[in-house]
């Protein structure tokens, strides 16, 4: 082949596009042709050092606000229908769901959760436990069964009234004196002492995990900085709500009340009475 | 570099169910073409850069793609891939641009060595020392120089080339012209480049010597 032909190979060959026919008489003519080798090897060797261009990554956050900066300029589209123009301005608007954002939320989540975490376990239960009176105490006269009932439900019934004065307590309208934030602290260190002894005493699993679901919510109550930490009794409000607490403790109350109606024992009165009105 | 293996070149498309999202997004269904942005910024975006060296004027270049596509995609057709329409739009939008803009499209010399350099250490996570980075932002400079030479077609020819990875064939669809038409202005390109580089030989560890030619 001429310098002609092969030259027009070039491009071709650096790129390797070459059949295996075309590369034989190319490699064959450079091997003869020191003008061609050399022009070619140059080409080559411009292309390893253009091959060395680099250019910096964008960052997530680029990628993450990008529609967010489109869409304003989409919105000047001549002529764009009233209807396309709202929904532009819905689907940007909606900033929650950005991946970022999302993800800021997440953490956030999981450190307030952490510290509450580590705060109790550090300080809370040691804390709350010394200084608190000891409720439990043996029953009386062996009546085991009734005492720790008659406990479990006046505890339930205190946890409740004081669940509903945090949950209906509304941190928009700063209402700290209507919390009494003191005396709730107070009720909460006693409910937690009397979770103890509750915990081992009360049968079945359901009821055993419900004191200790409420004593964790009590502990978070007793150990809030002041009537203001509005962020910890948000969250506190939202675990109560979350775990579904009240309706929980709901459910039990009701189950109590109706185990504590025996059928057998009613008969046995009534028997009783018709005997003595015999 | 961000290689361009973003599914287009293997034919797949990159949006999942691409025909009913662009049908509805024709209909007026502003989620729709949401999801045709997300899912093409990447690609369109890598594109415009390869092609113009530099952040400001690729994310300028891809937003103007996306305004385009959105004021046109009722004229979309199907004739073509969807991803070949819009990299045609980004092409064109790229040269209408640089012949309008010329010099000033192209950043400083010396923001093209801090942009370089900026990816060579948060590749090599800052090992590289001084005099390393200097040298990188210097070749950095020497490339985009070489590149500023080129016409405006040698350079997106070149660049479809050899950063894309886009064939012969592909280019000359892409740019409405004839396989020896991409074929000539790319050997135009890179005997240009070579010329450019040759200034910097040893910097750039070129080791034939042209003196001869």
């Amino acid at each position: 082949m001429k310098c002609k032909s092969i030259r027009k190979l070039f491009v071709d060959a650096l790129y390797d596009e070459l059949t295996s026919q075309q590369r034989e008489g190319f490699d064959r003519h450079l091997e003869s042709c020191a003008g061609c080798a050399r022009e070619f090897a140059q080409l080559k060797q411009t292309m390893t050092a253009m091959d060395q261009r680099e250019l910096a990554e964008p960052e997530e956050a680029f990628w993450e606000g990008y529609w967010n900066r489109l869409q304003p300029q989409l919105e000047e589209t001549p002529g764009l229908p009233t209807r396309y123009r709202d929904r532009l301005r819905q689907l940007t608007e909606i900033r929650i769901f950005e991946p970022r954002v999302a993800m800021q939320l997440a953490v956030a989540i999981v450190l307030i959760a952490l510290g509450i975490f580590i705060g109790r376990l550090i300080y809370a239960p040691d804390n709350v436990r010394r200084e608190l009176p000891v409720y439990a105490e043996k029953s009386p006269d062996g009546q085991e069964a009734k005492f720790v009932d008659a406990r479990t439900q006046r505890y339930l019934e205190r946890s409740k009234v004081l669940l509903l004065g945090l949950v209906n307590f509304d941190s928009a309208e700063e209402d700290y004196h209507g919390l009494n934030f003191g005396h709730q602290q107070r009720i909460s260190e006693e409910l937690v002492s009397e979770a103890q002894f509750l915990k081992e005493n009360v049968r079945g699993h359901g009821l055993t995990s419900l004191i200790s679901d409420l004593e964790i919510i009590l502990m978070q109550i007793a150990n809030l900085e002041s009537e203001q930490d509005i962020n910890g009794i948000e969250l506190i409000k939202s675990g109560i709500d979350r775990q579904g607490i009240l309706l929980k403790i709901n459910l039990e109350e009701i189950k109590q009340t109706s185990d504590s109606f025996d059928p057998d024992q009613q008969i046995r009165k009534s028997t009783r009475k018709n005997k003595i009105e015999l | 570099m961000q290689p361009a293996s973003l599914g287009i070149e293997k034919g797949v498309p990159i949006l999942k169910n691409e025909n009913e999202v662009i049908a509805r997004a024709c209909d007026g269904d502003v989620s729709a073409f949401r999801e045709i942005v997300e899912a093409y910024k990447k690609n369109v975006y890598y594109l415009a850069r390869d092609l113009c060296g530099n952040h400001e004027t690729a994310e300028d270049i891809s937003q103007d793609v996306f305004i385009k596509v959105f004021r046109s995609l009722k004229k979309f057709r199907g004739d073509s891939k969807f991803s070949s329409w819009i990299h045609r739009i980004t092409l064109n939008t790229f040269l209408s641009q640089y012949r309008k803009k010329s010099n000033t499209l192209l950043r400083e010399a010396s923001d093209i060595g801090d942009e370089f350099v900026r990816a060579q250490v948060g590749e090599s996570q800052e090992k590289a020392d001084p005099e390393q980075r200097a040298a990188s932002k210097m070749i950095g400079m020497h490339i985009e120089r070489a590149l500023d030479r080129l016409s405006p077609r040698e350079r997106t020819v070149f660049v479809l080339r050899h950063y894309e990875h886009k064939k012969q064939r592909e280019i000359a669809d892409m740019l409405n012209v004839t396989v020896g038409t991409v074929k000539s202005t790319l050997f135009r390109a890179l005997q240009r480049l070579r010329s450019e580089l040759s200034f910097y030989r040893e910097e750039l560890g070129l080791e034939v010597a042209d003196d001869e030619m």
